[in-house]
């Protein structure tokens, strides 16, 4: 009950448009009654066995399971806090991200990067997404999955984050 | 999941990097270097 009524106050901050996706992966937690956009079709077996089985973890398994996730999705090693009240991952400073590396191997200096992407603005997503697209030549399906990684990890995040808190 | 990229962008300079970073940033997005 403790993680339902967490993923119900984590999702209460995310924009109406983002929340059909976490309505539709956890149906029991949000019913009709929470919002009412709520999709009418049901959720396959899959992921109602997937919603279940998150529903059993405790804090301790579910911060593994972030850790675990991030892991998966190239993302560990990342700091997830709130941007601008929204549930996307903040990034730490280009510096500080640098910082560690320098200080194992100063003499050997990066020459060469790799960008990630860390949060955006939801209100600016669509002007994300054409940027991203253009800078990168993707398609628009993979931008979308990795937008939606990003909102999957945040939102697991913020529900661990409240449950400890 | 398996087609998420994991990076925008591979082995760039850092002036590129930075360039996309700065990009990004002045339409609500936030990337990083590594």
């Amino acid at each position: 009950m403790a993680l339902q009524s967490g993923l119900r106050r984590a999702i209460s901050g995310v924009p109406l448009r983002h929340r059909s996706a976490a309505v539709r992966a956890f149906p029991s937690t949000f019913s009709n009654r929470h919002f009412s956009e709520a999709p009418s079709e049901e959720a396959s077996l899959k992921i109602t066995a997937l919603c279940d089985s998150l529903c059993e973890l405790n804090v301790i398994e579910m911060n593994q399971l972030v850790t675990l996730f991030k892991d998966k999705v190239g993302l560990a090693g990342m700091d997830m806090q709130p941007q601008m009240g929204m549930p996307m991952m903040a990034a730490p400073a280009a510096g500080a991200a640098a910082a560690p590396a320098a200080d194992e191997a100063p003499a050997a200096e990066k020459t060469t990067f790799n960008v990630k992407l860390a949060s955006f603005d939801a209100a600016s997503k669509i002007k994300v997404i054409k940027e991203i697209r253009a800078i990168t030549g993707l398609g628009l399906k993979e931008v979308s999955s990795l937008f939606l990684v990003l909102c999957l990890v945040n939102c697991v995040h913020r529900v661990s984050s409240l449950l400890l808190s | 999941m398996e087609n998420v990229p994991k990076e925008l962008k591979k082995e760039i300079s850092k002036e590129d990097a930075e360039a996309i970073v700065a990009t990004l940033k002045a339409v609500g997005g936030v990337a990083v270097l590594e």
